[in-house]
């Protein structure tokens, strides 16, 4: 079906206007800057010698199966690993161009536990929770095993257990939350034996971050990592290199996930409640003006015939009052000759030859005379 | 595996070397750019190969280089011309043309565009920035053939330095004046509508060329001039400049092995006496001590005279001033520009990228790096009290004295003071305490650091060595145990949250010491080469 421009404008017209006043609203929204006394991790790169202590106390706390190579494999290191179902914390090493094949930087890669996390946004049945002490916990009860977390999540952390096919979760790292409970440190961070992982609160962590890069900026990139990434994450690192080079992904910006989503998530329910209602109502204008501009051509045809038949009735009439007059006015010439014609009878002998004729006339012309007095009046 | 390693090795060697020697001979690569004017043409800039026209022309530089006052102008455009398209153009085809003609090796005609015009060249120069230290500067000095052109010049300093005179207009010599070329023909591209190429700096008045120029209408033609009379001269070629080698294989052809260079002859001071205070001085109790600093010790240990003096050979004070107010001084003030732990020229900033070298790393990489803010740490350099001083005279006087007053002996540590082992137990679960071997790391850092004469004057003794490691409290033959201070249950514990725990201590000294100084025969991931695990 073809649309009109009229009625194609007025779609738009009314889209923009149902959509304005939301954009505005979300625009001066609030803006989560984490719980006050949350706390994190901070992995000092600069610091961290590739030992691989902190997979295996990982492996160990979390009672994970045991991996196929030794942890003290470090041969391992040489290719780039992500997070498994049964691995909730890897090591990979890098060789920033600037550095050379000297001087690896190992970065330890978890998940981030985002002070609004995008898993947590993306689950529609809530099995995500971000906890005020800072975790992101996973609550396996309420999972259905859509998997739109291990999508959402920019660092590409969250991983399932594919080769389980009864009842599979999604896995990730924990922060330790039991442990933390028992008034214990993650157990990463407890085996770690350069302290390049410090537990504390965030904002402890940032103080210490920055006073590192501070005293020592010639061995300290100027950004402490997840301090505004992605809206902030618990775990924060400092390096000597680009995050860039040492495989971060430093395109995320520094908006939440649910920032991000929150305005045309929540915009779902007004399109689908208030359009169905706006786009009838422009149906319906539109219409409404078709219908009125129907009826306004009826009614112009109308007045047009009517008007034609009016001017052919009143050609008709004059045609009719021409004919009428000229008979008036041959009547009135014939009675004038009558007349005349009497006249000189009444001075010549009676019974003229035109008699009769005269008297034959008269009697067909006998109607007219109303329009004669009429004419007189 | 073992075949990987060597695989490894010898692909890794060979990245070194070509990282090292890339396109070795290389330096005479010129790339003809006409600046922001040729952005907005098609073309890109031409890669030009000066070595192979040098070659092919017979090193006859007038075949393209006009002669400007009696030298060669080393700018191609003929005189008193900028540079322009038209130039390159006509002089570079009609050459080419009239070399075609007589059945010469020739290059590209008006109808091989792209041949010049390359937008990603094969090769790229490997030229770098001439390096005229002390050594290169005294192979010059110390040459016969060159000869000063000023009068009473018992030097040939005057040969290469000038001033320019305004009222005059001309170049004249002052001995005693002689300043660095790049302070007045400092690096700049812009180009003049005589052709010059100036840095937009003007001096006295004049508007001076930029140093590459300058140098190569200057060096260039001398060493032409020497070649000419048949008596040892410099490299007319561009590597012989700009090629690292090269230049030091030459400048090491001329100079005595192992003799030390010796000393300028600028009547520059022997010390100095650096003072906080103004010119006169009422009452000296709120100033720091003065410095008396040893200006021809360093003069030794560094290769140019720009190694501090970046704008001119004049006092620091000329220009940093007290208040560092002074636009001249670029608004550091003299405090600033003596501690600035960032710029190189700087006495602290000089020492610290000194303390990089892999001897001194193992301590120094994660010391803080602005000037300690401790009496004791001062007093190393501030070491003339403010009340010694009467008047301008007692400077030089003053600084003698206090250098020479200087301790030259090193007090070393008696052999039996120094543990030999000891066992690290305050941490042990998984793994065994350590047998850390005491003594035999101090000997192993002793070495590395015993030929350092700036590390014996700010070590002050022996026991300033052990700071390196037992940092953070007062220098001692007994300093306190680590876990006096580091925390067992780890860092981040109260107020003070930047203190490593004790594990981190312990591990960061030594595997922060094992990488920088490259101890590789102990691996930062091989725990049980310090200590057992545990059964």
């Amino acid at each position: 079906m073809a649309i009109s421009r009229r009625q194609f404008l007025g779609t738009l017209g009314a889209a923009v206007g149902a959509s304005a006043p939301l954009t505005k609203t979300h625009a001066a929204g609030r803006q989560f800057k984490g719980y006050p006394n949350s706390s994190g991790v901070l992995h000092d790169t600069t610091l961290c010698i590739g030992c691989r202590k902190c997979e295996q106390a990982c492996n160990q706390v979390n009672e994970l199966a045991k991996p196929d190579t030794l942890f003290d494999d470090l041969t391992l290191l040489d290719k780039r690993r992500r997070t498994d179902a049964a691995v909730y914390t890897v090591v990979n090493r890098f060789a920033p161009p600037g550095k050379g094949a000297t001087a690896p930087v190992f970065v330890k890669k978890q998940c981030n536990h985002c002070l609004e996390p995008a898993c947590a946004s993306a689950c529609f049945v809530k099995a995500f929770t971000k906890t005020p002490e800072g975790a992101v916990v996973y609550d396996e009860s309420l999972c259905v095993g859509c998997r739109y977390c291990m999508v959402a999540c920019p660092f590409e952390v969250p991983a399932y257990e594919y080769d389980n096919p009864l009842n599979p979760k999604v896995t990730k790292c924990t922060l330790c939350a039991p442990r933390l409970a028992q008034g214990k440190l993650p157990g990463c961070v407890e085996a770690c034996p350069r302290e390049a992982l410090i537990f504390g609160k965030r904002k402890d962590l940032i103080k210490i971050a920055r006073q590192r890069i501070m005293t020592q900026p010639d061995l300290y990139v100027d950004h402490i990592y997840g301090e505004h990434e992605m809206g902030g994450t618990s775990w924060l690192y400092i390096a000597g290199v680009p995050f860039g080079e040492i495989g971060m992904r430093e395109d995320l910006g520094t908006k939440s996930a649910p920032e991000l989503t929150s305005g045309p998530l929540s915009a779902v329910p007004v399109v689908v409640g208030l359009w169905p209602v706006l786009l009838t109502g422009v149906y319906a204008i539109s219409k409404r003006k078709d219908k009125i501009a129907q009826e306004e051509k009826q009614a112009a045809l109308k007045a047009a015939r009517q008007e034609a038949r009016d001017e052919q009735a009143a050609s008709l009439d004059k045609l009719r009052e021409k004919m009428t007059q000229e008979k008036t006015a041959a009547i009135n010439f014939e009675v004038k000759k009558a007349l005349e014609e009497a006249a000189k009878k009444e001075e010549s002998p009676e019974g003229t030859p035109g008699d009769p004729i005269e008297k034959n006339t008269t009697g067909t012309g006998t109607p007219p005379t109303p329009d004669k007095g009429q004419q007189e009046d | 595996m073992p075949k990987l390693r060597s695989f490894q090795l010898i692909t890794s060697a060979m990245i070194v070397f070509f990282l090292l020697f890339p396109f070795a001979g290389q330096a005479d690569i010129i790339t003809i750019d006409l600046g922001p004017e040729q952005s907005q043409n098609e073309m890109p800039g031409v890669t030009f190969l000066h070595g192979l026209h040098t070659q092919s022309l017979d090193q006859q530089c007038a075949a393209c280089h006009d002669e400007k006052k009696g030298r060669p102008n080393f700018s191609f455009t003929p005189n008193d011309q900028p540079p322009s398209m038209e130039a390159y153009h006509d002089r570079c085809i009609a050459c080419h043309v009239d070399k075609k003609a007589a059945k010469d090796p020739s290059g590209p005609m008006a109808d091989q565009c792209g041949v010049c015009h390359v937008r990603k060249p094969a090769v790229v120069s490997s030229g770098e920035k001439v390096k005229f230290d002390k050594s290169l500067h005294f192979v010059h000095v110390n040459s016969g053939d060159i000869k000063g052109t000023a009068m009473g010049d018992q030097d040939n300093c005057s040969a290469c330095h000038h001033q320019y005179d305004e009222p005059k207009k001309e170049l004249l010599y002052k001995k005693g004046e002689e300043e660095s070329c790049a302070y007045c023909h400092a690096t700049g591209d812009t180009v003049l509508a005589n052709g010059d190429q100036t840095n937009g700096k003007r001096v006295n008045g004049k508007r001076v060329r930029n140093i590459r120029q300058a140098s190569h209408q200057s060096c260039v033609a001398c060493h032409q001039g020497l070649k000419a009379r048949k008596v040892s001269a410099g490299p007319i070629l561009c590597a012989g400049c700009h090629d690292d080698r090269e230049q030091a294989q030459m400048a090491s052809a001329r100079l005595k092995k192992n003799a030390p260079i010796p000393r300028l002859k600028r009547n520059q001071p022997d010390q100095v006496l650096l003072t906080p205070w103004e010119k006169e001085l009422k009452d000296p109790s709120p100033f720091m001590p003065a410095v008396a600093f040893d200006h021809k010790s360093h003069e030794a240990q560094t290769q140019s005279c720009q190694s501090c003096h970046h704008d001119t050979l004049k006092k620091c004070s000329e220009c940093h001033t007290l208040g560092g107010r002074e636009e001249k001084g670029g608004f550091v003030s003299l405090s600033k520009a003596m501690h600035s732990a960032q710029a190189g020229q700087s006495c602290v900033g000089c020492h610290k990228e000194l303390t990089a070298a892999p001897e001194c790393a193992g301590c120094h990489k994660r010391m803080p790096v602005e000037a300690k803010k401790d009496p004791v740490a001062c007093a190393a350099c501030h070491n003339v009290p403010a009340d010694q001083y009467r008047s301008a005279q007692d400077l030089p006087r003053l600084a003698a004295e206090a250098v020479a007053a200087r301790p030259q002996g090193y007090t070393t540590v008696l052999a039996d003071k120094i543990p030999e082992n000891v066992v690290i137990e305050d941490l042990s679960k998984e793994y065994e305490p350590s047998k850390f071997p005491h003594g035999k790391v101090v000997r192993a850092i002793l070495e590395k650091t015993d030929d350092s004469s700036l590390a014996k004057t700010f070590h002050r003794n022996q026991a300033g060595l052990c700071m390196g490691c037992h940092h953070n409290s007062p220098s001692s033959l007994e300093p306190p145990k680590c876990g006096s201070c580091h925390d067992k249950n780890g860092p981040a514990s109260g107020s003070d949250f930047a203190k490593p725990g004790l594990k981190g201590a312990f591990h960061g000294q030594c595997i922060t010491c094992h990488q920088e100084m490259k101890v590789t025969q102990v691996l930062a991931t091989d725990c049980v080469k310090c200590h057992e695990l545990k059964k």
